[in-house]
């Protein structure tokens, strides 16, 4: 192949969907023979790149990295384990109705309007704007037949999206949120709440095992990324802003957002197949799309910023079961 | 994160290892194509960060420091080692991948594209792995190589052409019907 100067921004464009189809289209059309070898070279290249797995540790591997990591450098999981926040682990099945109130609230996460300027996550993200009212939105689902079932299992039945965050006062969603947080306490209380052991070693925590496919969208700034989360972990994310800015910041690469009209195919290209429920249809930026694990299944989180705020929405991968509350 | 660390938080410890060692790993399995390596490779990456982490200023994103030292890490090795490994990554641990249309043709072709991979030249791999494989915007790509971003431009658009001079047809073959022509 000859090595003449292409334009690359125009062919990498094109060959990695970022231009809307008419307009991609008219271009491909006044490309000459040679450009357009070029780019059915560069669309064969990202398709089979887009059929590779995404390698991951195994659980063995995790505990000798962090073992050899925290060996060379003096990190005692004792005494890390010691300073480690006391974890509980909730029985949803029981906790769920408050905990759905408490979860509306930290898992729709309010992003700040930007008027209309690029963004980037760090500089659009701000804390939960929940209205209190989001907090009684959700329906309550059915009650789960076994208790002791799997988080994600249950988290899988919630029907009920609280998708935009609703204005109010900062002041007014702290409160609602503690009085949720509280009234989820008092209602898993007894049985619901179950301590773990403080002093349990970080190895012995189930296998974060997994990254999924990221592969292919990396020239129109789409931000495929892959998250290994509990949805405890998620909805506390939600409740800190450094982490959450932190989180962005980590796992988009500085990524600049991008029009929910296009998650259609950047999704498709990051191997992400919820992007229909996440919202594709409605306007907004999308300042974050990525799969991973939520609890140890396969899952996917799009941050959506629209007008009238944003929302982490989470989906079962499997058959993109909405897993907010 | 990275404050809370250095302020002594421990679970930051396991914070920062979960955000970031699949993906650490991933890069270098692909540079390296050994898994012991690739380990090996990766825990060096998160001594020297760490060890490093009260010097980092914060002028770039900590993702593209740690996929910089990550990179310098995986081509010493492989100086050290003074030659490539080259055969196809093992299936058996990897993740179902969502975006194969069909599992069977997805999983006859991987070896082929695996090897194809393995063999750019090593001016070329890290930034299309970087680029196609992890995700990541060309200008985090050319942060992470200190390269200009049109270098990387033209370094992935290569990597890529080269990539499908090497897997030929096989793709376009992939998706014909099985019965087609008889």
């Amino acid at each position: 192949m000859s090595e003449r100067d292409f334009d690359f921004d125009l062919i990498m464009g094109l060959a990695a969907g970022d231009f809307p189809p008419d307009e991609a289209a008219e271009i491909e059309a006044g490309l000459d023979a040679d450009a357009r070898r070029e780019l059915a070279s560069q669309r064969a290249a990202l398709q089979s790149l887009g059929l590779l797995r995404q390698p991951a540790l195994d659980a063995p591997e995790r505990r000798k990295l962090r073992a050899g990591v925290r060996a060379e450098l003096g990190i005692t999981e004792a005494a890390e384990a010691g300073r480690r926040p006391r974890r509980r682990k909730i029985r949803w099945a029981r906790a769920f109705p408050a905990l759905a109130a408490a979860a509306a609230l930290v898992v729709v996460i309010g992003v700040a309007r930007n008027d209309g300027r690029e963004s980037t996550p760090e500089a659009t993200t701000t804390h939960a704007a929940a209205a209190t009212t989001a907090a009684a939105a959700p329906a309550a689902p059915p009650e789960p037949s076994g208790e002791s079932a799997a988080m994600t299992q249950d988290a899988a039945g919630f029907a009920t999206t609280t998708r935009a965050a609703m204005p109010t006062t900062a002041a007014t969603a702290a409160e609602a949120q503690a009085a949720a947080l509280e009234a989820a306490q008092a209602s898993a209380a007894d049985e619901a709440l179950m301590e773990e052991s403080a002093a349990a070693p970080a190895a012995d925590s189930p296998p974060l095992s997994t990254t999924t496919t990221a592969g292919g969208a990396g020239a129109g700034g789409a931000v495929p990324a892959s998250f290994d989360l509990s949805l405890e972990e998620l909805l506390e994310l939600g409740n800190d802003e450094e982490l959450l800015a932190s989180f962005l910041d980590e796992y988009t690469a500085g990524a600049a957002p991008f029009p929910v009209s296009e998650l259609e195919a950047r999704a498709g290209r990051a191997g992400l197949v919820c992007w229909e429920a996440a919202g594709a249809a409605e306007a907004g930026r999308v300042l974050f799309a990525g799969a991973g694990l939520i609890d140890g299944s396969e899952g996917e989180a799009y941050i959506i910023e629209e007008d009238g705020g944003a929302g982490v929405r989470l989906f079962n991968a499997r058959d993109c079961t909405n897993l907010n509350p | 994160m990275l404050r809370r660390y250095l302020a002594g938080d421990g679970r930051a410890f396991d914070l920062l290892m979960e955000a970031h060692e699949n993906r650490v790993f991933a890069v270098c399995l692909r540079i390296l194509r050994d898994r012991d390596a690739a380990l090996d490779a990766a825990q060096e990456t998160f001594i020297t960060v760490l060890r490093k982490a009260g010097g980092f200023e914060g002028r770039a994103a900590f993702s593209t420091w740690l996929y910089r030292i990550a990179v310098n890490t995986c081509y010493d090795m492989l100086r050290r080692r003074g030659r490539r490994r080259t055969y196809p990554l093992p299936e058996a641990r990897d993740l179902p991948d969502p975006t194969a249309g069909n599992p069977l043709e997805a999983a006859e072709l991987r070896p082929a594209i695996e090897e194809a991979l393995a063999e750019l030249p090593e001016e070329f791999a890290p930034a299309v792995i970087l680029s196609d494989l992890e995700g990541l915007p060309l200008q985090a790509v050319a942060d992470i190589l200190e390269v200009p971003l049109g270098t990387v431009k033209s370094r992935v658009f290569r990597g890529r052409r080269m990539l499908a001079a090497k897997l030929g047809n096989l793709l376009e073959a992939s998706r014909c019907p099985k019965d087609e022509g008889r």
